[in-house]
């Protein structure tokens, strides 16, 4: 073999080692990306930039329908349990846990669905807390809003500052206290 | 450390994985492929059979995966197939055995040189044995991936677990040294390096002594000027810790192995507590002990001698290359000066040779940034070219440029272990997450530090690159448990299948498919 194949093979065997790196990085990207935008839009004061936040998360997901990567599409989601993205603009929300050993968790409500807080392990938001109960409270999708409801739990849900008795709506960045754990609603 | 939940997350991501795993196959089948045309002038024969292999256990790996855990994160796999596959490459391009000329070199050897055994450069490489481990790790790998179905089951043993790790680390004592370092326990031709399944059992009983002592570590503090310093009684666990690794690094004569646990120990207290002070405290003591350890040893001497042999290796390498010894201060060695050689060895000086190191130093200068290319260099000059210094292997022949996407991929592997971290919703699995990723961190760096010459050369291996069972079966373990908790995190929760109120009927089995 002449010098000059070699040097072709091992540049290209560098070629597509490089390329196998920016591959895993696209696929990595695909996942992140998203959170970029939308952690800006959370950031962002809810009222005035509403309007953009949602164009930029409808865009978004638009462009998370189009395949992003080579290879057979990803399998569809069982049953339909997960919401439909485009089914409506309110359900673009996230909840973020502010206080608490857990702080910095977020939870896709549109992704998860109805989500429930307590200690069982089965829940969306397991919180291990001699203060919260296990199940405790629940959110929940309703009429373009989330409902926050407690479970009968011991110690009691909070809204701000009054106690959970019955169904209530969650509005925006209100802190929502389980325990030692605070939570809040974020768009 | 706020973060919006990924859009990803409540999808599988299989098609992503699959094209990436079956990319990795590629790579390594090339790998494969551009050794045979360079050494033998033609696609080797290995190439099919090694190729066939991976690509078979890759797809089982996959289909398991598809199964069990199809929420899991879809890269942790491909990348760890990819080193896998590449280590298996770079074996078999220094396990001389699979030239093609091997038969003719052996005839021709023994027929001018009767009576000698034909020992080829490279020898211990063993691709075959290297593939078979692969087979058995990836069985491992399955069967972790099917068992482990609750990680926080680990959470119930973390008393045994620590005291198995505890006895791992320390039996190797009792079993004679490999180039100076005691870390393998050899029975027979058998040897097993514990400290690679110590991982494993250490960051099981460290996540869960953290999660019960979270809260005392991390509220409970005196404030003196900057720095917030624990109560005396909480140091007590970090003191227990930094003994057993000074003695790992006096008896067992092994920086990296010390290092490693340590750092595992520290970082896991940081992420549990989130305190600065506790990383700075943890330095300080481990590089003040370490360094203390060698002023007792140069004043000591006698049987702690080989650590200052070890650390004058690492200072000064170049004059004990080609065996040096070393008497009061002056160096003689053994190519440049044989009579002063033998008069220092006749008067008892101390004996070293830097040899591995400075030849993998050799390797990473010969490769230069693009490489000889491989099966062009010459790495099975270096003894240990297939192990410890696999990483100047792969220096020498893909060059600067293929050790940064090798250290990329790494980096990748680590960036995904802390993400599936933060995504996990309790704080064992956090606690877990946040220590396997670490620990590839530090083990990747303690093996190249040592290589590089940056931290005294360490005994410890390079993640599903060097040829050894032990640790391709407890990294991939480590896979397997990263892949489980990152399903655990990203499934979409159960859904209730009727909506009553206080009751609700869940149904689980849906979610986990």
């Amino acid at each position: 073999m002449t010098p000059i194949t070699l040097t072709l093979i091992k540049i290209a065997f560098l070629a597509v080692l490089w390329l196998f790196v920016i591959a895993a990085v696209g696929v990595i990207r695909a996942d992140l990306f998203g959170s970029r935008a939308a952690e800006r839009a959370a950031n962002r004061p809810p009222r005035p930039a509403r309007q953009t936040a949602q164009e930029r998360a409808g865009r978004q997901q638009q462009r998370q329908t189009a395949p992003p990567q080579p290879g057979p599409a990803p399998a569809p989601a069982h049953s339909g349990q997960t919401p439909q993205p485009h089914q409506g603009r309110a359900e673009q929300a996230v909840l973020v846990v502010t206080e608490g050993p857990l702080t910095g968790t977020t939870i896709d409500l549109a992704a998860s669905g109805p989500v429930t807080i307590g200690r069982a392990p089965d829940s969306t938001l397991v919180v291990s807390d001699d203060y919260a109960s296990s199940r405790h409270a629940r959110i929940h999708a309703q009429d373009g809003g989330w409902i926050l409801e407690d479970l009968n739990s011991t110690n009691g849900t909070y809204l701000g500052r009054s106690k959970v008795t019955r169904p209530v709506q969650l509005p925006v960045g209100v802190p929502v206290r389980i325990g030692k754990t605070v939570i809040e609603l974020r768009k | 450390m706020s973060e919006a939940a990924t859009p990803t997350a409540g999808r599988t991501r299989l098609g992503a994985s699959l094209g990436l795993l079956i990319f990795a196959i590629i790579v390594a089948v090339s790998a494969f492929a551009q050794v045979g045309l360079v050494r033998d002038g033609s696609l080797p024969t290995g190439m099919f059979g090694y190729g066939l292999a991976i690509t078979v256990l890759a797809g089982v790996a996959f289909f398991v995966m598809r199964r069990f855990t199809p929420y899991a994160d879809p890269v942790l796999l491909p990348l760890a197939m990819l080193l896998n596959g590449l280590g298996l490459a770079m074996i078999y391009r220094i396990d001389q055995t699979t030239l093609l000329t091997f038969a003719e070199d052996k005839a021709r050897f023994e027929a001018t040189n009767p009576g000698k055994k034909f020992v080829p450069f490279g020898a211990g490489a063993n691709v075959f044995g290297q593939l078979l481990w692969t087979v058995l790790s990836i069985a491992l790998f399955i069967t972790a991936l099917i068992v482990l179905k609750e990680i926080k089951v680990l959470q119930r043993y973390h008393y045994s677990l620590g005291l198995a790790g505890l006895v791992l680390l320390i039996a190797p004592i009792f079993f004679p040294g490999i180039n100076g370092s005691k870390i393998w326990i050899t029975i027979g031709s058998f040897s097993v390096q514990p400290s690679e399944f110590c991982k494993f059992a250490f960051i099981a009983f460290f996540a869960a002594y953290l999660v019960k002592k979270r809260s005392a570590l991390s509220l409970v503090s005196r404030k003196i000027g900057p720095l917030e310093l624990p109560r005396s009684r909480d140091l007590m666990p970090i003191l227990a810790f930094w003994v057993i690794a000074l003695m790992i690094m006096a008896v067992e004569n092994d920086f990296g192995t010390a290092l490693l646990f340590f750092g595992l120990f520290v970082s896991m207290v940081y992420i549990a507590t989130g305190k600065v002070s506790w990383v700075v405290i943890g330095l300080g003591m481990f590089l003040g002990g370490a360094f203390l350890l060698y002023l007792t040893a140069s004043t000591i001497g006698g049987p702690m001698e080989h650590i200052n042999q070890r650390v004058e290796i690492w200072l000064n390498p170049e004059p004990f290359f080609g065996n040096g010894c070393s008497k009061g201060g002056e160096i003689f060695n053994a190519v440049n000066d044989p009579d002063g050689y033998k008069q220092c060895l006749a008067d008892g000086g101390k004996f070293s040779n830097s040899e591995q190191l400075m030849k993998g130093l050799f390797a990473l200068a010969q490769g230069g940034v693009l490489g000889t290319g491989l099966g062009q260099g010459q790495p099975y000059l270096n003894d240990l070219a297939f192990s410890d210094e696999i990483f100047t292997s792969f220096g020498e022949e893909i060059g600067l440029t293929g050790l940064m996407a090798i250290l990329l991929v790494y980096v990748l592997l680590v960036e995904r272990g802390f993400k599936i971290a933060i995504a996990t919703k309790d704080e064992f699995s956090k606690l877990f997450a946040g220590g396997i990723s670490f620990v590839f961190a530090l083990q990747v760096f303690a093996i190249c530090g040592g290589v590089t010459k940056l931290v005294p050369f360490t005994g410890l291996t390079t993640p599903f690159l060097t040829q050894g069972g032990s640790s391709l079966l407890a990294n991939w373990i480590l896979i397997a448990i990263l892949l489980r908790l990152s399903h655990e995190a990203r499934k979409p929760a159960p859904v209730a299948i009727q909506d009553e109120g206080m009751t609700q009927i869940v149904n689980l089995r849906g979610a986990n498919q």
